[in-house]
């Protein structure tokens, strides 16, 4: 296994008070497994990612890692606005002990912000700031990838280009998307967990686990084609955004 | 070690680039800083010893005890201030902790070298007695402010709040930890009252070291040594005792 959540249990702060969030969470990913997680909202999706990158702890169980572990894709909230893209592309090769000109010349392939290398990401347009930051984490070579709520965010040209680079994954890297829309997953996925009950129902088949989460959460259903013209739209209000 | 390396750079990168100085205003801060309690100092008729130059007295005070104020406050601001590197699954706490102490001291460091070489170059102030003694106690000024930041950090885990204590140790340290004067200046009698400090030491150590002619009553390499190790302890046994209680 590349990444296994044992036995988790963990309470968080809410307005309530602390609340249970998990009691026995069991979660593996093996190599080359295309998962998905579904919950909704707050149900705790981000917070499994969490626990897999090791940024929460639980309070009793266990989360082993094996190998690189992605943080949440696509977002990359460590991306400083006050330094200029490629310091920031040099801060992650050298964490990572990449070479610095291969990984740019991966990212530069994916996204070309060539030209806005050496300004500031404060003053990138918001659809580049994005497509870049989905590009960092993309091009770094993990054997786990984990995405928040949705693969990529980027223009029309990108998000192509993202969907063959997913469709091209090597065979042994995993990948674990967490999400509320199951429309999302069909083509990238194989299996699935559903949150319910505080506790994470594997489905060996993704159909199976997207009728489950779709019979539990039938009030709110899928996401209807209402919010899924909000997704496309992108949380930057850019019209020219689009998601995978 | 590869990551402490990359994020001490990345902060020394951040603190310039927030600023539209960039790294100039790393230096004149400081500077500034200086002056102004120059500037206090003279008008109040000098409080340094006869024998002690004003400018390097005030520098040998005060940009110590500065970077242990500072320091104490990078390590208990460190998760939040690093919320975002956090999610980051190389980068531990203790990694933000190491890189945001190390960025404090270089900053720190250079401009005690800059400040101190430009007395000594513009006001002929005399060079160091002991320059090990002084890097010593520069040194230790920082770390007993980064073992005070480990333990208000494991606090603030149980006690929401608790880094209201670094404000109040920075307060009563600004008084009593001899910035504008030499325990040699006060009467013996207050000084059981005043030698409990561990930066007061460091003072006292750092300008004994530089000036020759004043051997401080009070200071004492083995009581700041234990501190260090013993808010050291303190500190990251707390933190690992505590780890998983939610903030």
């Amino acid at each position: 296994m590349t990444l296994s959540v044992r036995n988790v249990c963990k309470k968080v702060r809410s307005g309530r008070g602390k609340v249970q969030l998990f009691d026995g969470l069991n979660v593996e990913v093996g190599p080359g497994d295309r998962t998905a997680l579904f919950g909704g909202a707050g149900a705790g999706k981000s917070a499994v990612l969490n626990l897999m990158t090791g940024s929460l702890e639980p309070d009793t169980g266990r989360v082993e890692r094996h190998g690189f572990i992605s943080w949440p894709l696509p977002g990359a909230p460590f991306v400083s606005k006050d330094l200029t893209g490629a310091t920031n592309v040099r801060f992650l090769a050298r964490l990572y002990d990449l070479d610095e000109d291969e990984y740019l010349d991966r990212v530069l392939r994916l996204t070309d912000v060539s030209h806005l290398l050496n300004d500031r990401i404060v003053y990138w347009p918001k659809l580049l700031k994005s497509e870049f930051q989905s590009a960092l984490g993309w091009c770094l070579n993990f054997d786990t990838y984990l995405f928040d709520g949705r693969f990529a965010a980027g223009s029309k040209g990108f998000i192509t280009s993202f969907k063959k680079e997913l469709a091209a994954m090597e065979p042994h890297k995993s990948l674990f998307i967490a999400t509320e829309d199951p429309r999302q997953v069909t083509s990238f996925c194989t299996q699935a967990y559903v949150l319910y009950n505080q506790q994470a129902v594997h489905f060996p088949v993704l159909e199976e686990g997207i009728a489950f989460f779709t019979a539990i959460n039938d009030t709110k259903g899928v996401v209807n084609e209402e919010e899924q013209e909000d997704l496309e739209s992108d949380d930057d209000d850019d019209p020219a955004a689009f998601v995978l | 070690m590869r990551v402490i390396v990359a994020l001490t750079i990345r902060a020394m990168q951040e603190d310039a680039g927030a600023s539209a100085m960039g790294y100039l205003a790393t230096f004149i801060t400081p500077l500034m800083t200086v002056a102004i309690f120059l500037v206090s100092h003279l008008v109040i008729h000098a409080l340094a010893p006869p024998d002690m130059p004003p400018a390097l007295f005030i520098i040998l005070g005060v940009l110590p005890y500065y970077m242990f104020t500072g320091t104490m406050k990078r390590v208990t601001s460190a998760p939040k201030r690093a919320r975002s590197i956090l999610a980051l699954p190389r980068v531990t706490t203790l990694d933000v902790i190491i890189s945001q102490c190390l960025d404090e001291y270089c900053s720190y460091a250079i401009q005690f070298v800059g400040l101190a070489t430009l007395t000594i170059i513009f006001e002929r102030d005399p060079l160091p007695a002991d320059p090990f003694g002084v890097a010593a106690a520069f040194t230790a000024a920082w770390l007993i402010g980064w073992g005070f930041g480990l333990v208000i950090l494991a606090a603030q885990r149980v006690i929401p709040g608790a880094d209201a204590a670094s404000k109040i140790i920075s307060r009563v340290g600004m008084l009593t930890s001899g910035l504008f004067f030499v325990l040699g200046q006060l009467p013996q009698s207050t000084w059981p009252y005043m030698d409990w400090n561990p930066v007061l030491h460091v003072n006292e150590f750092m300008r004994s070291c530089w000036f020759p002619v004043y051997k401080s009553p009070v200071a004492s390499a083995s009581f700041i040594f234990e501190c260090i190790v013993g808010l050291f302890v303190c500190g990251l046994i707390f933190e690992r005792a505590i780890r998983r209680v939610t903030p």
